[in-house]
């Protein structure tokens, strides 16, 4: 009989081959006689027979004994209790939230530690009182060129380079070599000089503008950039100057250098010649500084007079959005600038709380000036998070494929473009979203709003809050939702008065409506449901969405967005509903995508099905997810009558993704009467007129696994990732091709590891490792 | 990693893995407009990421399958899908496999592999595949073993297993006991709770009636098949939510003549569950035959035939009274009334109602006013049997409400 001692030790009893009585179905099959089980114990050398034990009595009593430690299903390896395991229905909507949230927690542990650092440092800068050292900087990297960012000073003086460990004002561009991991580990140490050139820039970026007592460190610097975009280059005449020659431009004034560097930087002196630094405009308004305007200027205008902004208020032009005159590159700039005036008022336009316009129309009256503002009024946001950027991948390539090939993988980084509007593009697109969101910290920082500057008094221009904008959407982006959360905290809920363009009458004369851009709001009230908080989520958009259907009803009643009698031509009120019904219709989305995520399906059907009629050329679209979220609840028969109404919409000869949307949807519901032969022929066909339809590519080889062909779906899925790694390099495929890996053979982690390698040339650091599953 | 040791010695590894539904990806939809600073920069990245719907980027719910991500929770009526893999990870060809998929239960060991013929040869890397179904039948543990025997190209015989043990759960469903009526009807409340973590879909409940009842579906507020159903437009049960189904069972006609009254215990029939979760994945449970006390009705069965629901105060009203007899002799009835505090029986008392054989029953209409307002409980009935001298009293028998007309 087993004792006690045997059930307490799994390792022997697993090991512990049967009895042969016990094993009656296996009786007479071949010897050795082994059992093969997932524990690491040592196999055991000499059987002994459980003499006292009836077979059925020792069969169910050794694989209790052995299950409870190693029986797993598919072989996942957390698959063995049934309570560790997630449900899987759950695992989309929440269970990646809850490894997201996990994730998050272990990146802000790590970046308060991060911060800690930081904090030491710029004490420790804090600690050097000589505000305007200007020693050159050394670094060791003596023979690589080129910075290209730099830090101004706003004033015209000529100033050396920065001098301090200051190392994002260096920057091999645009290749950058690859520091050690370890190098990166030390990069928060601040006290190290020889940081490579790759490394976070941001704790020393944050030294600049922490603890400083004395001045406001934003008013003394601003970036520059060497950036080609027109729009930049005309107020700033360095950007003439080609990168490659030493354009270092101007050098700040930092209060607190460091440490005296000698910099290899060529020239800080030669940019300065060519003539006095003008700010870039996008940082320029200063919030001490009333007489300060930002430059915002026309395309077209011709290069600004070398001039010191701060000594010429009265040169401002009519601000408008600055980004928008580049794109629009007319030829008149004056037209521009009116068309734009209507284009920003349609855009801009927003419905302050009753509390907040009355501050704003004190401010226009000039009852009292913005000054007496309480500051618990003014939005005064910082950065909660340094140095993001972290790449995942070169991560696990260094883990499993090794150090050489992980200094391969290049990837952007925050310094490897321009820091500037451009570069932070370049970044998204590439999928750098974290060295974007680097970026981005970086560009408030010199804008003043940078760690540790949160319930600071801030100032805001469009591009501030713009900046904001694609800093908190790359965090959501991310799934870096706690985060996000904790930087919009300082805005409130968008609608102080200080966000209002009506709050500076002498930065934007004339100007009306919220700085705010409206994604933000959006991107604001749909934070909440990503953070287990679906109803405050709810609650933000129909706040929007209230705000929205007000607009919409002044500009149906002859008023101006804001129900302001202002006349509007036909056309541009035909506009402006066209803008704010499409507004209406994405509040409504998120509230459909938040209704769905809370599970409320009934509700969430509902506001989809009322969405057709803002976006009728959705509707196909539209009903055939209704129908696929009556396929999640199993409601199969509802889901049919939505898809059969998709049929009814769609005329033959219709669109190409007429037909591939019925086909897909025929698919599904094959799927779900389990009939994975049909599903997958319908696959096929949908592949027979768009043969290069991942989503038909990669559920076809699904079908193919449950119809028990592993080996030609694995097939399938490898070939569709080596023909075309744009499309199928995505995370739902990958999962399925490693879940394939894993159930194929012993050796997944190889294949994993090649696919590891794949996803290293192409992906940038915001790829989301974890459907590798090697961790 | 799960490779260890012992399995490294075999040529052959096997893999299991359950196949429930794939799930639909769901992306997150992050965008802007063309006037901010990214541009058209969301909205290209959102068009070109496969997993969302071309055309409408912002819907959440995408098209794209993912294999489930792991075993999840299966519930007793569900069917249990696996695949089993057995991959030749060796270089050498591998002779006569055998594979072996049984399920144990704590009652019974089951075959659920397709083929029990061994395959002759597996080429290094190839694999034998087999996807096994069950629908199981049985709550408890529940153990798969694998066992794979096979013949090396030495002429060796190698032979291993494994187990993979998974938990069966069963949805509550809870019966309960509605109050005895003085009717032959008799209602059922069953209470379903999805105790699983998805939303499921009830496809079907419905009371399956024995021969000896028909029965009436109490679940639609209007009658008729497009009655709209008590659970309004959720058609769904959330995690963790209970639903009552009612449903009221009359006898037939003939059987109820025949029996007179049905005695002890009796079948009324059984609750068929039909669900659906995740992409259809289905689960039918059947319970047993539910079974019925039939209440005691002693030797003799008083029940109201016809009783008003609300009578005025202090005016005679009619009742009628049926009177079986559940005896096995014939009985020799007089019925008495005697008054209570608040009810009155108008007529004589001492009535003889005559012979009564067994298994049969009489009418008795019984006139009774009420002076005291309000529900009033009727009671006071007696019945004696004058060959057994025995007296059966009834009381509480069925109530009324007794109002105050409105003087005109």
């Amino acid at each position: 009989f087993r004792t006690s001692g045997d059930d307490g030790d799994p390792a022997a009893s697993s090991s512990e081959p049967a009895a042969p009585g016990s094993l009656a179905p296996f009786k007479d099959n071949i010897l050795p006689l082994e059992d093969s089980i997932d524990l690491g114990g040592a196999e055991f050398a000499t059987p002994h027979e459980d003499s006292s034990a009836t077979p059925s009595e020792s069969l169910m009593d050794r694989l209790n004994d052995q299950m409870m430690e190693s029986v797993m299903i598919s072989d996942s390896p957390n698959n063995s209790e049934e309570e560790d395991v997630a449900p899987i229905d759950s695992f989309l909507d929440r269970g990646e939230d809850e490894r997201a949230t996990e994730k998050d927690e272990g990146k802000e542990a790590e970046m308060i530690q991060g911060t800690t650092d930081i904090k030491i440092f710029s004490l420790y800068v804090s600690g050097c009182e000589e505000p305007e050292s200007q020693s050159p900087q050394e670094t060791e990297s003596k023979d690589q060129p080129v910075p290209v960012c730099t830090i101004f000073s706003q004033s015209a003086q000529p100033k050396s380079l920065v001098a301090d460990g200051f190392q994002p004002t260096l920057i091999k561009s645009p290749s950058f070599s690859m520091g050690s991991d370890g190098a990166n580990d030390d990069t928060a140490t601040p006290h190290k000089q020889n940081i490579p050139l790759m490394c976070q820039p941001s704790p020393s970026l944050s030294k600049f503008f922490t603890d400083n007592g004395q001045v406001n460190p934003a008013s003394d610097f601003f970036d520059s950039f060497t950036t080609p975009s027109s729009f930049i280059s005309i107020s700033n005449p360095n950007a003439e100057v080609p990168p490659g020659t030493g354009m270092a431009a101007g050098a700040p004034t930092a209060e607190h250098q460091l440490s005296s560097t000698s910099s290899s930087i060529s020239t800080p002196g030669g940019s300065l010649n060519s003539g006095p630094v003008v700010p870039n405009p996008m940082f320029f308004l200063d919030p001490n500084e009333q007489s300060t305007k930002p430059h915002v200027l026309p395309t077209q205008t011709a290069p600004l007079p070398t001039l010191s902004p701060v000594s010429t208020p009265g040169s401002q032009e009519q601000p408008f959005n600055q980004l928008q005159a580049v794109f629009s590159g007319t030829d008149d700039p004056f037209a521009t600038a009116l068309s734009l005036s209507e284009v920003d008022r349609r855009h801009d336009a927003w419905l302050p709380s009753e509390e907040t316009r009355k501050v704003l129309i004190s401010v226009a009256t000039q009852q009292y000036s913005p000054a007496y503002v309480e500051s618990s009024r003014l939005t005064m946001p910082g950065l909660k998070f340094d140095n993001l950027q972290v790449d995942a991948v070169k991560d696990l390539m260094l883990r499993f494929v090794g150090e050489q090939a992980a200094m391969k993988r290049q990837v952007l980084t925050a310094s490897s473009v321009e820091q500037s509007f451009s570069g932070l593009k370049q970044l998204v697109s590439s999928k750098n979203w974290r060295a974007a969101v680097d970026l981005t910290g970086r560009l408030l920082t010199a804008h003043g709003q940078g760690y540790g500057k949160a319930g600071q008094a801030a100032s805001h221009t469009t591009d501030s809050l713009q900046l904001w904008f694609v800093r908190l959407a790359l965090f959501t982006k991310l799934n870096l939702f706690q985060n996000a959360e904790l930087e919009f905290e300082p805005f409130g809920n968008l609608d102080q008065p200080d966000l209002y363009y009506e709050y500076y009458p002498a930065v934007y004369p004339g100007k009306r409506g919220s700085m705010v851009p409206f994604s933000m709001r959006l991107l604001h009230a749909e934070l909440p449901q990503y953070l287990a908080k679906p109803q405050e989520a709810l609650d933000r958009l129909h706040r929007l969405e209230t705000i929205c259907l007000a607009i919409l009803d002044n500009l149906e009643k002859g008023l101006a967005e804001d129900g302001s009698m202002v006349t509007l031509t036909q056309e541009n009120r035909q506009a402006s509903l066209k803008l704010w019904r499409s507004r209406l219709s994405r509040v409504m989305y998120s509230m459909a995508n938040c209704l769905l995520l809370m599970k409320d399906y009934v509700l969430a059907v509902e506001t989809y099905r009322s969405i057709v009629q803002y976006e009728p050329q959705q509707r196909v679209q539209l009903l055939s997810g209704i129908g696929r979220i009556f396929l999640q609840i199993g409601d199969v028969k509802m889901a049919e009558r939505f898809f059969q109404d998709v049929e009814k919409g769609c005329q033959k000869g219709g669109p190409l993704s007429d037909a591939t949307c019925v086909l897909m949807n025929r698919a599904f519901v094959y799927l779900s009467q389990n009939n994975y032969t049909e599903a997958h022929a319908t696959f096929l066909e949908v592949l027979k007129i768009d043969p290069t339809n991942p989503v038909a590519n990669n559920n076809a080889a699904v079908c193919l696994l449950y119809l028990g062909r592993l080996k030609e779906s694995l097939g399938q899925l490898e070939g569709l990732v080596q023909q075309d790694p744009a499309s199928y390099l995505h995370e739902s495929v990958l999962f399925n091709l490693t879940t394939m890996y894993e159930l194929e053979s012993s050796r997944s982690t190889q294949k994993k590891q090649a696919l590891l390698e794949a996803v290293a040339c192409r992906e940038g650091d915001s790829f989301n490792t974890q459907c590798l599953k090697l961790a | 990693m799960d490779v260890n040791q012992t399995k490294q010695e075999h040529l052959l590894a096997l893999k299991v893995m359950r196949l429930t539904k794939p799930t639909l990806f769901t992306n997150l939809p992050v965008t802007c407009e063309e006037r901010d600073l990214p541009g058209d920069l969301f909205g290209q990245l959102m068009r070109q990421d496969p997993s969302t719907i071309k055309g409408a980027e912002t819907l959440m719910l995408g098209e794209m399958l993912t294999l489930p991500q792991n075993f999840g929770n299966i519930f007793l009526g569900e069917t249990f899908s696996s695949y089993i893999s057995v991959h030749n990870d060796s270089t050498q060809i591998v002779k006569e496999i055998l594979v072996k998929a049984d399920l144990q239960t704590s009652s019974q060991r089951l075959n659920l592999s397709a083929s029990n013929s061994a395959v002759a040869e597996l080429k290094p890397e190839c694999c034998i595949d087999d996807v096994i179904h069950h629908e199981v039948k049985e709550i408890g543990t529940h153990i798969l073993v694998c066992a794979v025997s096979y013949t090396t190209q030495l002429g060796e015989k190698l032979y291993f297993r494994k187990f993979f043990k998974f938990q069966v759960n069963m949805l509550v469903i809870l019966l309960l006991p509605t109050p005895a009526l003085q009717t032959d009807e008799v209602f059922l409340e069953a209470q379903i709770q999805n105790i699983t973590t998805s939303p499921m879909f009830m496809e079907k409940v419905s009371l399956e009636p024995t021969i000896m009842y028909n029965v009436t579906e109490l679940n639609t507020v209007a009658s008729g098949d497009d009655g709209e159903s008590t659970f309004g437009k959720m058609s769904y049960l959330q995690p963790m939510d209970t639903r009552q189904y009612l449903y009221c069972l009359k006898p037939k006609a003939e059987y109820a003549e025949k029996a007179g009254v049905i005695k002890g215990v009796t079948m009324i029939g059984k609750l068929d569950i039909v669900w659906r979760t995740n992409l259809g994945e289905k689960g039918r449970l059947q319970t047993s035959q539910l079974q019925r006390m039939a209440p005691g009705y002693g030797d003799i069965r008083l029940s109201l035939e016809i009783i008003p629901d609300t009578v005025n105060l202090e005016e005679p009203f009619d009742i009628v009274c049926k009177i079986t007899n559940c005896s096995e002799r014939t009985m020799d009835l007089v019925v008495e009334m005697c008054n209570t505090r608040s009810i009155h029986w108008c007529g004589i008392s001492g009535r003889q109602l005559g012979k009564l054989s067994p298994g049969g029953s009489l009418l008795v209409p019984l006139t009774i006013f009420s002076s005291v307002q309000g529900l009033q409980s009727i009671s006071g009935l007696r019945l004696t049997d004058t060959f057994l001298k025995r007296t059966y009293e009834y009381d509480d028998i069925a109530q009324v409400c007794v109002i105050c007309p409105k003087t005109t």
